[in-house]
């Protein structure tokens, strides 16, 4: 926190400029041995192109039997919606995320 | 930790090596742009505090994809580390809440591939006080407050955000002067009203413009004395095909005084050199079938078609000052403006400069 500061050499403290208050590290899942059984979805971030990479992937997965489910961010420029992540969470066990241009 | 005032102290008695020292510290917690930064105190910081009658933990910005929230004291110890003097801080945050109102700056914007760089413009007259150029060699270097409260801004993205190169950061090249384009509009010598009187502050209010901007091309004409041909000069460069990617593009305009006054004795005010602008900007559908950028997808992103008919496409989407921002700075002493290119569009809205009151301050 900024309040804390660090202490730098000597005995002053040098405050910090950074925003600690909240944690921006986030857990992710372990990264699954193999995809047989998982539900995987394709999320396209809406930059131009991503469709082109999500369908080779698809096809890709298809030949070793994995459908899969698409979704698509509204736009790249912002965060996804919550109701889109909570959809994607719930019919999902993992998510393969596309960024193109 | 004491109250030092540096400007009290005597030179003999400060130590470079504990200067260094300092420095180096804050270079190994991660927290500079590559520059020396100051490293803030807290009494430093609370002369920064005392310039403003905000909260310190008022949240002046947010953003939901990593969680992270702006302070007014995270923005003041930024501010402190970019250089600036107590003094600045209000400027900072007016141009910080300027730059919030941009609707690019809450999405991904500062994490951008394009790695914009905030446009800040200082009218009223904190500009004189502080110090800020609005004059030669207004884009400096030179300048302590133009360079410093430009620094901040940065400084707050990256510490505050965590916006960091090669980290949350995607600029494929990023921008020159990224974090140094702070102005004084030259209200001495400009023939229009200021710029944050047409963005809705009142005349003689102190007040800050920002938006984020692509890149900056100069516009060198030196003689003509036809306001026409002048515009052309500018239409021509303003309509590059090159920094034109979605259907429309906004841009702006910082006209040096003589090319502004060239123009106004000719009865152009803002709004008229805006409407000829948005007129005359824009290409052939053929010149943009040449460089692959003559198609239009359902989210309006150039792309290479080859099938349209014959015609025009306008640069601008309106001749409104969302699209085109003038302002003007720079000497009197050449022909020479800069033409910049916004990101997405201006918000068109000043932020007066709410400093505390002078007497309260210090005490």
């Amino acid at each position: 926190m900024a309040v804390n500061g660090t202490r730098g050499p000597g005995s002053l403290v040098i405050l910090d400029p950074t925003d600690e208050s909240s944690p921006d590290v986030r857990t992710a899942i372990e990264r699954p041995a193999s995809l047989d059984g998982l539900r995987v979805g394709l999320l396209d971030i809406a930059k131009p192109r991503g469709d082109v990479f999500l369908d080779r992937l698809a096809e890709l997965l298809a030949e070793r039997g994995i459908t899969v489910r698409r979704y698509a961010k509204p736009t790249f420029t912002k965060p996804m919606p919550p109701d889109l992540r909570r959809e994607i969470t719930t019919e999902c066990d993992v998510v393969i995320e596309a960024l193109a241009d | 930790m004491t109250d030092l005032d540096p400007g009290s102290l005597d030179p003999g008695s400060l130590d470079p090596d504990m200067a260094q020292a300092a420095i180096e510290h804050c270079y190994e917690q991660g927290w500079s742009d590559g520059l020396p930064l100051v490293p803030v105190s807290r009494p430093l910081l609370e002369r920064f505090l005392a310039t403003v009658d905000r909260a310190p933990d008022e949240v002046i910005g947010h953003l939901p994809q990593f969680d992270r929230s702006v302070t007014v004291e995270l923005a003041a110890i930024n501010a402190a580390m970019a250089g600036c003097r107590p003094e600045y801080f209000p400027v900072v945050l007016a141009a910080w809440d300027a730059l919030v109102l941009e609707r690019s700056t809450g999405g991904g914007g500062w994490q951008s591939t394009s790695g914009p760089a905030p446009l800040i413009v200082v009218n009223g007259p904190v500009a004189t006080e502080l110090g800020i150029n609005g004059a030669g060699g207004v884009f400096g270097p030179g300048f302590r407050a133009n360079m410093t409260i430009g620094r901040a801004i940065g400084l707050i993205v990256r510490n505050a955000y965590g916006i960091r190169p090669h980290v949350l950061e995607q600029a494929t090249q990023g921008l020159p002067g990224r974090w140094t384009m702070c102005i004084a509009e030259n209200e001495a010598e400009s023939p229009w009203e200021p710029l944050s009187v047409e963005a809705g502050v009142g005349p003689g209010v102190s007040a800050v413009s920002a938006t984020l901007l692509r890149t900056s091309e100069f516009v060198d004409n030196r003689h003509t004395s036809s306001a026409e041909q002048l515009l052309a000069d500018f239409a021509d460069t303003l309509s590059r095909t090159g920094a034109w990617i979605f259907r429309n593009a906004s841009a702006g305009v910082v006209f040096c005084p003589e090319h502004a006054q060239m123009l106004a004795a000719a009865g152009f005010g803002r709004a008229e050199v805006r409407a000829w602008l948005a007129e005359h900007c824009g290409r052939m559908v053929s010149d943009l079938a040449a460089v692959g950028k003559d198609g239009l997808g359902d989210k309006g992103v150039r792309h290479a078609d080859g099938t349209r008919e014959a015609g025009f496409d306008p640069l601008l989407a309106s001749a409104e000052p969302k699209n085109l921002l003038l302002a003007v700075a720079g000497a009197r002493n050449a022909g020479i403006s800069m033409v910049v290119r916004i990101f997405s569009d201006w918000s068109g809205r000043a932020v007066p400069v709410r400093a505390r009151e002078r007497a309260e301050v210090g005490a």
